[in-house]
Protein backbone atom coordinates (compact mmCIF):
# COMPACT_ATOMS: atom_id res chain seq x y z
CA UNK A 1 0.00 0.00 0.00
CA UNK A 2 1.33 3.75 -0.37
CA UNK A 3 2.45 5.35 2.14
CA UNK A 4 0.19 8.16 3.93
CA UNK A 5 3.22 9.81 5.59
CA UNK A 6 7.06 10.29 3.96
CA UNK A 7 9.51 12.35 5.87
CA UNK A 8 11.60 12.21 2.69
CA UNK A 9 15.55 12.86 2.55
CA UNK A 10 15.57 14.56 6.15
CA UNK A 11 18.91 16.64 6.98
CA UNK A 12 19.07 17.52 10.85
CA UNK A 13 22.47 19.09 12.74
CA UNK A 14 22.41 20.71 16.07
CA UNK A 15 25.03 23.14 15.76
CA UNK A 16 28.22 21.46 14.71
CA UNK A 17 26.80 18.52 15.50
CA UNK A 18 25.33 16.88 12.34
CA UNK A 19 22.27 13.99 13.63
CA UNK A 20 20.55 13.38 10.11
CA UNK A 21 21.97 13.27 6.97
CA UNK A 22 19.89 11.60 4.29
CA UNK A 23 16.91 9.87 6.49
CA UNK A 24 13.75 8.38 5.32
CA UNK A 25 10.86 7.46 7.16
CA UNK A 26 7.37 6.01 5.52
CA UNK A 27 4.10 5.49 7.67
CA UNK A 28 1.55 2.84 5.56
CA UNK A 29 -1.68 2.18 6.25
CA UNK A 30 -2.56 -0.99 7.79
CA UNK A 31 1.55 -1.50 8.98
CA UNK A 32 2.87 -1.26 12.05
CA UNK A 33 6.11 -0.07 11.33
CA UNK A 34 8.95 0.11 13.98
CA UNK A 35 12.17 2.06 13.65
CA UNK A 36 15.19 0.92 15.42
CA UNK A 37 18.99 2.50 15.84
CA UNK A 38 20.98 2.72 19.49
CA UNK A 39 20.80 5.92 21.41
CA UNK A 40 21.23 9.01 19.72
CA UNK A 41 21.43 7.94 16.26
CA UNK A 42 18.78 10.53 15.40
CA UNK A 43 15.21 7.87 15.91
CA UNK A 44 13.16 10.85 17.63
CA UNK A 45 14.63 13.68 15.72
CA UNK A 46 13.48 12.02 12.53
CA UNK A 47 10.54 11.21 14.12
CA UNK A 48 9.77 14.52 15.86
CA UNK A 49 10.36 16.25 12.22
CA UNK A 50 8.06 13.82 10.73
CA UNK A 51 5.41 14.76 12.90
CA UNK A 52 6.06 18.43 12.97
CA UNK A 53 6.96 18.97 16.04
CA UNK A 54 11.37 20.07 15.13
CA UNK A 55 11.97 21.76 11.85
CA UNK A 56 14.85 20.08 9.24
CA UNK A 57 17.35 21.62 7.75
CA UNK A 58 16.21 20.03 4.28
CA UNK A 59 13.98 17.32 3.18
CA UNK A 60 10.17 17.75 2.87
CA UNK A 61 6.68 15.83 4.65
CA UNK A 62 4.47 14.80 2.50
CA UNK A 63 1.37 13.47 4.34
CA UNK A 64 -1.86 12.47 3.05
CA UNK A 65 -1.39 13.85 -0.26
CA UNK A 66 0.00 17.22 0.67
CA UNK A 67 4.07 18.48 0.48
CA UNK A 68 4.75 20.65 3.61
CA UNK A 69 7.93 21.97 3.16
CA UNK A 70 7.81 23.60 6.93
CA UNK A 71 5.27 21.01 8.70
CA UNK A 72 4.15 21.63 12.27
CA UNK A 73 2.25 19.17 14.31
CA UNK A 74 -0.90 21.39 14.73
CA UNK A 75 -1.40 21.48 10.66
CA UNK A 76 -0.50 17.69 10.64
CA UNK A 77 -2.80 17.00 13.18
CA UNK A 78 -5.57 18.65 11.39
CA UNK A 79 -4.90 16.82 8.52
CA UNK A 80 -4.95 12.94 10.71
CA UNK A 81 -1.58 12.70 12.44
CA UNK A 82 -0.96 11.92 15.74
CA UNK A 83 2.18 12.20 17.61
CA UNK A 84 2.79 10.24 21.17
CA UNK A 85 6.17 12.36 22.25
CA UNK A 86 9.03 10.45 24.08
CA UNK A 87 7.38 12.37 27.47
CA UNK A 88 4.18 12.69 29.29
CA UNK A 89 1.33 13.71 26.58
CA UNK A 90 -1.52 14.60 28.49
CA UNK A 91 -1.38 17.65 30.69
CA UNK A 92 -1.22 17.54 34.16
CA UNK A 93 -4.23 20.51 34.77
CA UNK A 94 -7.35 18.65 33.94
CA UNK A 95 -8.76 15.29 34.51
CA UNK A 96 -7.88 12.51 31.86
CA UNK A 97 -11.78 12.53 30.81
CA UNK A 98 -11.74 16.27 29.88
CA UNK A 99 -8.81 15.70 28.15
CA UNK A 100 -10.35 13.05 25.98
CA UNK A 101 -13.30 15.61 25.62
CA UNK A 102 -11.45 17.91 24.37
CA UNK A 103 -9.93 15.58 21.43
CA UNK A 104 -13.52 14.34 20.80
CA UNK A 105 -14.98 17.57 20.60
CA UNK A 106 -12.21 19.00 18.33
CA UNK A 107 -12.46 15.82 16.11
CA UNK A 108 -15.41 14.79 16.36
CA UNK A 109 -14.16 11.63 17.91
CA UNK A 110 -15.30 8.23 19.05
CA UNK A 111 -16.87 7.36 22.30
CA UNK A 112 -14.68 7.73 25.51
CA UNK A 113 -16.34 5.42 27.18
CA UNK A 114 -15.67 2.52 24.96
CA UNK A 115 -12.26 3.70 24.23
CA UNK A 116 -11.17 3.75 28.45
CA UNK A 117 -12.99 0.60 28.63
CA UNK A 118 -11.04 -0.80 26.06
CA UNK A 119 -8.01 0.09 27.42
CA UNK A 120 -8.60 -0.70 31.11
CA UNK A 121 -8.58 2.91 32.32
CA UNK A 122 -12.45 3.19 32.59
CA UNK A 123 -12.12 3.58 36.55
CA UNK A 124 -9.24 6.62 36.61
CA UNK A 125 -10.91 8.71 33.68
CA UNK A 126 -11.65 11.63 36.41
CA UNK A 127 -8.19 11.54 37.56
CA UNK A 128 -5.06 13.13 36.56
CA UNK A 129 -2.23 12.05 34.73
CA UNK A 130 0.06 12.34 38.00
CA UNK A 131 -2.37 10.10 40.11
CA UNK A 132 -1.62 7.48 37.28
CA UNK A 133 1.13 4.44 37.16
CA UNK A 134 3.64 4.79 34.09
CA UNK A 135 1.43 1.94 32.05
CA UNK A 136 -1.86 3.51 33.03
CA UNK A 137 -0.68 6.50 31.46
CA UNK A 138 0.26 5.22 28.35
CA UNK A 139 -3.10 3.66 27.53
CA UNK A 140 -4.89 6.92 29.01
CA UNK A 141 -2.70 7.98 25.96
CA UNK A 142 -3.96 5.47 23.72
CA UNK A 143 -7.31 6.03 24.83
CA UNK A 144 -6.43 9.70 23.42
CA UNK A 145 -5.11 7.70 20.39
CA UNK A 146 -8.45 5.74 20.05
CA UNK A 147 -10.78 8.95 20.31
CA UNK A 148 -9.01 10.85 17.99
CA UNK A 149 -8.74 7.73 15.33
CA UNK A 150 -5.78 9.29 13.17
CA UNK A 151 -4.91 7.93 10.16
CA UNK A 152 -1.37 8.11 11.08
CA UNK A 153 0.73 7.08 14.47
CA UNK A 154 3.83 8.32 15.78
CA UNK A 155 5.16 6.92 18.58
CA UNK A 156 8.41 7.97 20.36
CA UNK A 157 9.73 5.59 23.18
CA UNK A 158 6.40 4.95 24.46
CA UNK A 159 7.82 1.86 26.36
CA UNK A 160 9.43 4.50 28.83
CA UNK A 161 9.35 2.94 32.18
CA UNK A 162 6.95 0.22 31.56
CA UNK A 163 6.67 -3.67 33.41
CA UNK A 164 7.46 -6.30 30.45
CA UNK A 165 3.47 -7.07 30.75
CA UNK A 166 2.75 -3.86 29.97
CA UNK A 167 5.37 -3.50 27.24
CA UNK A 168 3.55 -6.80 25.66
CA UNK A 169 -0.31 -4.78 26.34
CA UNK A 170 1.15 -1.52 24.49
CA UNK A 171 2.49 -3.39 21.25
CA UNK A 172 -0.73 -5.67 21.08
CA UNK A 173 -2.19 -2.14 20.92
CA UNK A 174 -0.45 -1.00 18.02
CA UNK A 175 -0.86 -3.87 16.46
CA UNK A 176 -4.67 -3.78 16.74
CA UNK A 177 -4.65 -0.01 15.56
CA UNK A 178 -2.61 -0.96 12.60
CA UNK A 179 -4.59 -3.86 11.87
CA UNK A 180 -7.65 -1.32 11.73
CA UNK A 181 -5.83 0.25 9.26
CA UNK A 182 -4.04 2.86 11.25
CA UNK A 183 -0.56 3.45 9.38
CA UNK A 184 1.37 3.38 12.33
CA UNK A 185 5.11 3.80 13.29
CA UNK A 186 6.95 3.17 16.60
CA UNK A 187 10.40 3.52 18.17
CA UNK A 188 12.14 1.66 21.19
CA UNK A 189 14.36 -0.61 22.07
CA UNK A 190 12.07 -3.37 23.20
CA UNK A 191 13.59 -5.05 19.90
CA UNK A 192 11.86 -8.63 21.16
CA UNK A 193 8.29 -6.96 21.57
CA UNK A 194 8.61 -5.11 18.67
CA UNK A 195 9.70 -7.53 16.00
CA UNK A 196 7.45 -10.41 16.69
CA UNK A 197 4.33 -7.83 16.31
CA UNK A 198 5.65 -5.38 13.44
CA UNK A 199 5.47 -5.78 10.00
CA UNK A 200 8.23 -3.66 8.77
CA UNK A 201 11.55 -2.83 10.00
CA UNK A 202 13.54 0.72 9.39
CA UNK A 203 17.19 0.48 10.70
CA UNK A 204 18.23 4.54 11.36
CA UNK A 205 22.03 4.67 11.81
CA UNK A 206 25.15 6.96 10.53
CA UNK A 207 22.39 9.50 9.49
CA UNK A 208 20.37 7.77 7.50
CA UNK A 209 17.52 5.09 7.46
CA UNK A 210 17.81 1.24 5.81
CA UNK A 211 13.96 0.13 4.89
CA UNK A 212 14.70 -3.51 5.84
CA UNK A 213 11.82 -4.82 5.29
CA UNK A 214 9.70 -7.53 7.59
CA UNK A 215 11.09 -8.95 10.83
CA UNK A 216 12.52 -12.17 9.36
CA UNK A 217 14.16 -10.26 6.68
CA UNK A 218 15.59 -7.99 8.79
CA UNK A 219 17.21 -10.12 11.02
CA UNK A 220 19.09 -11.43 8.13
CA UNK A 221 20.98 -8.58 7.80
CA UNK A 222 24.57 -8.62 9.16
CA UNK A 223 24.87 -5.17 9.12
CA UNK A 224 21.91 -4.75 11.42
CA UNK A 225 22.73 -7.51 13.52
CA UNK A 226 26.40 -6.93 13.86
CA UNK A 227 25.78 -3.22 15.00
CA UNK A 228 22.29 -2.96 16.23
CA UNK A 229 21.28 -6.15 17.65
CA UNK A 230 24.24 -7.18 18.79
CA UNK A 231 23.46 -10.49 19.82
CA UNK A 232 23.21 -13.55 17.39
CA UNK A 233 20.78 -15.40 19.32
CA UNK A 234 18.16 -13.03 18.16
CA UNK A 235 16.21 -14.48 15.66
CA UNK B 1 0.77 46.90 25.71
CA UNK B 2 3.46 45.60 28.51
CA UNK B 3 0.94 43.68 30.05
CA UNK B 4 -0.55 41.80 27.11
CA UNK B 5 3.02 40.50 25.70
CA UNK B 6 3.70 39.86 29.09
CA UNK B 7 0.22 37.50 28.92
CA UNK B 8 1.53 35.65 26.10
CA UNK B 9 4.87 35.28 27.59
CA UNK B 10 3.45 33.99 30.50
CA UNK B 11 0.96 31.76 28.48
CA UNK B 12 3.76 30.21 26.37
CA UNK B 13 6.20 30.00 28.89
CA UNK B 14 3.14 28.08 30.98
CA UNK B 15 2.01 25.52 28.33
CA UNK B 16 6.20 24.92 27.89
CA UNK B 17 6.36 24.08 31.46
CA UNK B 18 3.64 21.98 31.73
CA UNK B 19 4.48 20.13 28.51
CA UNK B 20 1.45 20.72 26.96
CA UNK B 21 2.78 21.90 23.43
CA UNK B 22 1.95 18.11 22.29
CA UNK B 23 -1.21 18.11 23.37
CA UNK B 24 -2.04 21.21 21.97
CA UNK B 25 -0.27 20.59 18.69
CA UNK B 26 -2.25 17.03 18.69
CA UNK B 27 -5.06 19.68 19.06
CA UNK B 28 -4.40 21.20 15.83
CA UNK B 29 -4.11 24.48 17.96
CA UNK B 30 -1.26 26.64 16.90
CA UNK B 31 1.15 28.75 19.34
CA UNK B 32 -0.13 31.70 17.86
CA UNK B 33 -3.70 30.95 18.83
CA UNK B 34 -2.68 30.30 22.31
CA UNK B 35 -1.24 33.62 23.26
CA UNK B 36 -4.09 35.31 21.36
CA UNK B 37 -6.60 33.60 24.09
CA UNK B 38 -4.04 34.67 27.02
CA UNK B 39 -3.87 37.90 25.29
CA UNK B 40 -7.33 38.56 24.88
CA UNK B 41 -8.28 39.55 28.11
CA UNK B 42 -5.20 42.03 28.93
CA UNK B 43 -5.88 43.75 26.10
CA UNK B 44 -9.48 44.07 26.46
CA UNK B 45 -8.64 45.26 30.22
CA UNK B 46 -5.97 47.48 28.63
CA UNK B 47 -8.31 48.90 26.48
CA UNK B 48 -11.40 49.29 29.02
CA UNK B 49 -8.43 51.50 31.28
CA UNK B 50 -7.91 53.86 28.64
CA UNK B 51 -11.62 54.43 27.93
CA UNK B 52 -12.47 54.52 31.39
CA UNK B 53 -9.38 57.04 31.68
CA UNK B 54 -10.83 59.14 28.60
CA UNK B 55 -14.16 58.88 30.02
CA UNK B 56 -13.75 60.24 33.80
CA UNK B 57 -10.75 62.55 33.10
Amino acid sequence: MKPILIADSIAKSFGARRVLTSATLRAVPGELRVLLGRNGVGKSTLLKIAAGWLSSDSGAIHFNGRVHASASLPELASAGLFYLPDHDLLSTAFSIRRQLEMIRLQFDGSDIGAAASQLGIAAHLDKRPFELSGGEKRRAELAAVLVRRPICLLADEPYRGLAPKDAEDLTATFAGLAAGGMAVVVTGHEVQTLLSAADHVSWCTSGTTYDLGPPAVALKSHAFRQEYLGSPGLG
Amino acid sequence: MGIVLLSVGVSLLETHLRRERAFLGNLGVRPLVIGLLFAAPALIGELAIRAGGTVFR
